[in-house]
């Protein structure tokens, strides 16, 4: 090459396709796991009694490599490849692209070595250990003044729509990150997050939620504004529509984080607005679909032809049933029949498969030949993947539906005395496992089709020419800013993405204090004192391991303020009740009954043989075996430390406790052990996790120092 | 103090103030789309991703 080129004169594209090709790895794994994940709940022989592949440990893994390694690496590829083309500028810095790289690709790898031996902080899609939570808020920062300073670089005076959702998702996602993750280390891959219950609670959802509104919305609409108009070169049926749809989302996601706490203790009021802003979703949420799918006007004929097309727009239509469900489950009624049920994981995944997948498969058939100049290998095939894939994804919701709402029916259901139907929750839960064969078929030809798409990608990469043929960046008429002031005021403000973006972090912050007020309307750890009392040494290891097990994917711990629920498992959950928990433990889902008030309901040796072998007490239950915390040994010397960082944030532990931590925990460990020996159980089980996770379970529901007011 | 502040404040004056709050956002949004001479504007910006072909 001639050394007088400017590199600054070409795109770059190496980093798109290391992104692309990150992408594809990382899918594979994330839809691997998830097969692996989906049978273990068809048949608990799938956990194979080994700790780190088991559902609890796994899960996590699944959830993270779908969103930030599969949905994480196709942002950022399709970022770097539209920007560069709508600003008409090459990226920034090589040095930071490689770095945002190779960055990104380390965290993946740590999660993916920390997960399944159980580091995990049990915040959902926040589960890495504040290490990792560091490293991901630095990456972050590379790629936001990489992606900054190229709009800065620019050589197009206006800034694309695309772009917009972008900067929104830069902004947003460091804030909730950053907020969400604040935790006091305790050791190198243990911490606990500096809020508890209710308040933990609500700052965790306002994360979700967010997660998803960031993280798999506004990148995916950037994504969905730049390639569907390339894809049908036509320009996006409206652009007045784009700022509109743009606009409502930034002012009004934020405040729904709530819907995911309907008929918990949160207050009431607090629900109802999060539930609102929900429903509020709805006009936005379709304006942009109506907006994507309607680019296609006078092109329609390409759906039936062009590969990429049928892919961005199933995706469209998928993100426009999803957002049709979301605000429906967010209504208070639906929301007592859905919540905890596999209604939610349906949801969800036509959201991921639909939504997500989809626009990524399009994105990446589209991008590949492009990239590698050449065409694609077989347009026959990735029909195929298409046809194979969509019917994937239906059978899969479809079974979680039938699941859901069967599950949710039988929850609720009462004979003709007003008793429950079915008091014994594996009742509830046998009636699924044919339902989850078949989610495991549907997430089955979901993966195939994805493998052919792997094929189908690597042999055009393959038939491409091997010499490289770089972009050369296109020409620009960029304005110098002061002239655009003069030109006209009013056109200036979608070309500054300095004001603009200003704007988006008022929008952002102002929804996020306003919902996160109700965190104030929560009792304090000093009013709470006199009423619940915090744990015992050993009560709190027991805790952190049920958090390092993944329990709370399965159980949670939250009664909800409905008579069906009161029935089943004992007075409705209280604020006062969960205030020492840092990390709280509510959980979203019951694949389990719920937990809240175990304690005391079964006998320790009860617990013993159920996690021995939970089948031996409950015939057909799904629970794996959790045989090895009857071997693992409690670490008592990191109990001063743990109770010393709890009473830094508030837990009423006295210096005396403190100081005398070991001896009372292993005390109770001696006590407990004593016991189950007493009663049939092997002895030496005093220095084991198992009596530390018994000790805990036994005082869920029993931490009331003084009966709980009743308002 | 915040706490007692607000637990002991009646909200409906807050609510409504909120709601004007926001359906004033969107109508400004509406009448910002809708300036005179945004027309051919948003014709223009809504072109920037086909301006160049075989990209």
């Amino acid at each position: 090459m001639n050394s007088t080129v400017n590199k600054y004169d070409f795109y770059d594209d190496e980093i798109v396709k290391k992104f692309v090709i990150a992408t594809v790895c990382w899918g594979l794994i994330a839809f691997l796991v998830g097969l692996v994940v989906a049978l273990q709940l068809a048949d608990w022989r799938f956990n194979f009694g080994l700790p780190w592949i088991t559902f609890g440990r796994l899960r996590p893994l699944h959830t993270n490599a779908a969103i930030f390694a599969f949905a994480g690496n196709a942002i950022f590829a399709g970022i770097y490849h539209s920007s560069q083309r709508l600003l008409k500028a090459r990226l920034s810095s090589d040095l930071l692209s490689n770095l945002h790289f190779w960055g990104w690709q380390l965290i993946i790898v740590s999660a993916a070595l920390t997960l399944p031996f159980g580091y995990t902080t049990s915040k959902e899609y926040a589960e890495l250990e504040w290490p990792i939570d560091i490293a991901i808020t630095i990456v972050w920062v590379i790629f936001a003044v990489n992606f900054f300073l190229t709009i800065k670089n620019r050589k197009e005076q206006h800034i694309y729509v695309a772009i917009w959702f972008y900067i929104a998702t830069i902004i947003t996602v460091a804030v909730l990150h950053i907020v969400n993750s604040i935790a006091i280390p305790v050791t190198f891959l243990k911490s606990y997050p500096v809020y508890a219950g209710v308040q933990d609670a609500l700052v965790q959802w306002w994360y979700g939620h967010n997660a998803v509104a960031f993280v798999l919305t506004t990148p995916f609409l950037g994504l969905m504004y730049y390639y569907i108009p390339k894809a049908v070169n036509r320009p996006v049926y409206s652009y007045r529509l784009s700022i509109i749809h743009f606009w409502s989302l930034v002012f009004i996601y934020i405040w729904a984080g709530p819907h995911h706490l309907l008929h918990t203790s949160l207050p009431n009021w607090a629900q109802s607005l999060g539930m609102v802003f929900s429903l509020m979703l709805w006009a936005p949420s379709w304006g942009g679909m109506i907006n994507g799918l309607l680019t296609l006007r006078g092109a329609w004929d390409k759906i039936r032809t062009d590969p990429v097309v049928k892919f961005l727009i199933a995706a469209v239509t998928f993100y426009g049933m999803a957002t049709f469900e979301g605000p429906l489950l967010s209504i208070k009624s639906v929301n007592s029949l859905a919540h905890y049920t596999d209604w939610i994981i349906g949801h969800v995944h036509a959201g991921a498969l639909g939504w997500n997948g989809f626009l990524t498969f399009g994105m990446l058939y589209y991008l590949v030949p492009k990239l590698w100049k050449t065409n694609l290998y077989s347009v026959k095939l990735a029909t195929t993947h298409f046809w194979i894939g969509l019917l994937g994804i239906i059978l899969y919701i479809m079974a979680m539906w039938a699941s859901g709402i069967t599950q949710g029916l039988m929850w609720q259901a009462m004979d003709d005395s007003g008793n429950l139907l079915y008091p014994d929750f594996v009742e509830t839960v046998i009636r699924l496992v044919p339902l989850y064969y078949v989610r495991f078929v549907g997430g089955l030809l979901f993966l195939l089709g994805f493998l052919i798409q792997i094929f189908n990608l690597t042999a055009t990469v393959l038939q491409a020419n091997k010499e490289k043929v770089k972009d050369p960046v296109a020409k620009g008429s960029r304005i110098p800013f002061k002239d655009v002031i003069s030109e006209s005021s009013h056109r200036s403000l979608e070309g500054l993405p300095a004001v603009f973006s200003t704007l988006v972090v008022i929008a952002v912050l102002v929804a996020s204090a306003f919902s996160l007020i109700p965190a104030l309307f929560t009792p304090t750890k000093m009013s709470a004192k006199s009423i619940i009392r915090p744990y015992s040494p050993l009560e709190l290891v027991g805790r952190d391991v049920y958090i390092r097990e993944g329990c709370y994917l399965c159980h949670s711990q939250q009664i909800r303020t409905m008579s069906s629920e009161v029935l089943r498992y004992g007075p409705a959950s209280t604020m006062e009740e969960s205030i020492f928990d840092h990390p709280f433990q509510w959980g979203s889902k019951r694949t389990g009954p719920d937990l809240a008030r175990i304690g005391k309901k079964y006998p320790d040796l009860w617990h013993y043989r159920h996690m021995m072998d939970p089948r031996e007490v409950t015939p057909k239950s799904l629970m794996p075996a959790y045989a090895w915390l009857a071997k693992d040994k409690i670490s008592f010397d990191l109990i001063p430390k743990k109770l010393r960082i709890m009473q830094q944030l508030g837990v009423p532990y006295s210096e005396y406790e403190i100081d005398n931590s070991i001896e009372t925990a292993q005390m109770q460990a001696a006590t407990i052990a004593k016991e189950l020996h007493e009663h049939g159980a092997p002895s030496g089980l005093e220095k084991t996790e198992m009596v530390a996770l018994i000790a805990y379970l036994q005082s869920l529901g029993q931490m009331s120092i003084k009966p709980l007011e009743v308002k | 103090m915040i706490r007692e502040f607000l637990k002991a404040y009646p909200y409906m004056e807050l609510a409504v103030v909120g709601q004007l709050l926001f359906f004033a956002v969107f109508l400004s949004v509406i009448f910002w789309i809708f300036r005179k001479g945004s027309s051919q504007f948003y014709n223009k910006m809504s072109h920037i991703p086909l301006m160049e072909e075989d990209n």
